[in-house]
């Protein structure tokens, strides 16, 4: 047996490892510097570690973890995913240096490197992606002031995608900032706050909106702010005129409203949104940025309806 | 001291337990000769005209790299790409 192994290796063309290549090839995909040194094991961890480290973070932050930690976690991932791939390029690089004479293994060709390469990082790594944004977290930015005093303009924001489906976390209920699909463009995602939820009775009289006969105007405070709660959620938007109105919420669908009443376009517009078009609640500021500069006090926002005892 | 504890004595200080007074330089000496012969190996192969990596395999890693690098980036950073929510 050991001389076959032998003959088998001696059979084997010695080259040289370029410490360089590893290096450069790790950088391209991690593990994979590590898959041209024949450390075929350690390149598989690599890969793996790198490309579900991320994945089960955004998977704790949608699901468990209370939305002032969000931006937090997701930095911690972002940094553990850097961190991994620079290591595996530093390790490819020294094993290459040390082990620089090798025998060529058998599997290590040009056709074999292009399909590993092309089928993590164009199909792997895209999937998980898709995974994510699709079903945990996904970020958005809010280009108009319908939402504030809640969501200002240039607000970037992080929202929970585990959101609004049979297995998922969290429903929708009153007063969540949800994000939808736009009824009237399909392509446009809109944010907006839940008012009505199906069945309920949504009206508006001289301003002040009432969902099921009980007024959601708590308390008014200075410059047009006016705290609004409903049941054990309360949350604050901008009075404004706006027409008087009563709708009652059809099977399936929910009724929103800006939270600058007199300046949104929203379900007093376009009308009811399908609840399956529901797609995500928005959770936590991230980044702000307006026509003076970025707005530091912004980060780190909590947008989720602040919880009455 | 009896038979069996002569027996047992013999068996702890005999050869059976103790390694050969040239067994680490005999293991050494095989692993340098291995080195040697792979070194002698890639100077016979190179002598004999070992090409240096192509250019199109140089270009072909650059492109790759590039793709990738730029992959791997879009992948750490897949949650904070925005998309617009008016």
């Amino acid at each position: 047996m050991n001389d076959l192994i032998e003959s088998a290796e001696t059979r084997a063309p010695v080259t040289r490892r370029n410490p360089l290549i590893a290096a450069i090839m790790s950088a391209a995909l991690p593990g994979f510097g590590q898959l041209y040194n024949g450390q075929v094991n350690r390149a598989i961890w690599v890969f793996l570690i790198f490309s579900l480290v991320t994945v089960p973070l955004a998977m704790v932050v949608a699901a468990y973890l209370p939305a002032p930690l969000m931006l937090g976690v997701l930095a911690v991932s972002v940094l553990l995913g850097a961190g991994v791939w620079l290591w595996g390029i530093i390790d490819a690089m020294q094993f290459a240096r040390r082990n620089r004479v090798c025998r060529k293994l058998p599997w290590q060709t040009s056709g074999l490197y292009t399909l590993v390469f092309f089928l993590c990082l164009m199909v792997v790594l895209p999937l998980i992606v898709s995974y994510v944004r699709e079903h945990q977290v996904q970020a958005f930015r809010t280009p108009s002031g319908s939402m504030l005093p809640t969501v200002q303009p240039g607000d970037f924001i992080f929202a929970n995608k585990n959101y609004n489906c049979p297995n998922c976390w969290s429903s929708v209920k009153h007063g969540d900032v949800a994000i939808f699909v736009y009824p009237d463009n399909r392509n446009w995602h809109y944010i907006k706050r839940i008012i009505g939820m199906p069945g309920d009775t949504v009206a508006s009289q001289d301003g002040v909106v009432s969902v099921n006969g009980e007024q959601l105007s708590k308390t008014s405070l200075p410059g047009e702010i006016i705290e609004e709660q409903y049941q054990n959620r309360k949350w604050t938007v901008i009075g404004g005129e706006t027409e008087d109105f009563s709708v009652t919420v059809k099977p399936g669908h929910v009724y929103v409203l800006g939270d600058n009443r007199g300046k949104s376009n929203d379900s007093r517009e376009f009308g009811q949104v399908p609840l399956a078009d529901v797609v995500g609640r928005a959770r936590q500021v991230w980044f702000s940025k307006n026509q003076d500069g970025i707005q530091w006090s912004r980060l780190g926002r909590v947008l989720s309806p602040e919880r009455v005892e | 001291m009896n038979d069996l504890d002569k027996n047992t004595e013999a068996l702890l200080t005999g050869a059976m337990v103790t390694a050969p007074d040239d067994f680490r330089d005999a293991v050494m000496q095989r692993v340098a000769a291995h080195e040697r012969e792979l070194q002698q190996e890639l100077m016979a192969i190179e002598k004999a005209g070992l090409q240096p990596v192509p250019w199109w395999q140089w270009m072909a890693l650059t492109v790759g790299s590039l793709i990738g690098v730029g992959q791997v980036l879009r992948f750490i950073f897949s949650v904070w790409f925005v998309t617009a929510a008016g």
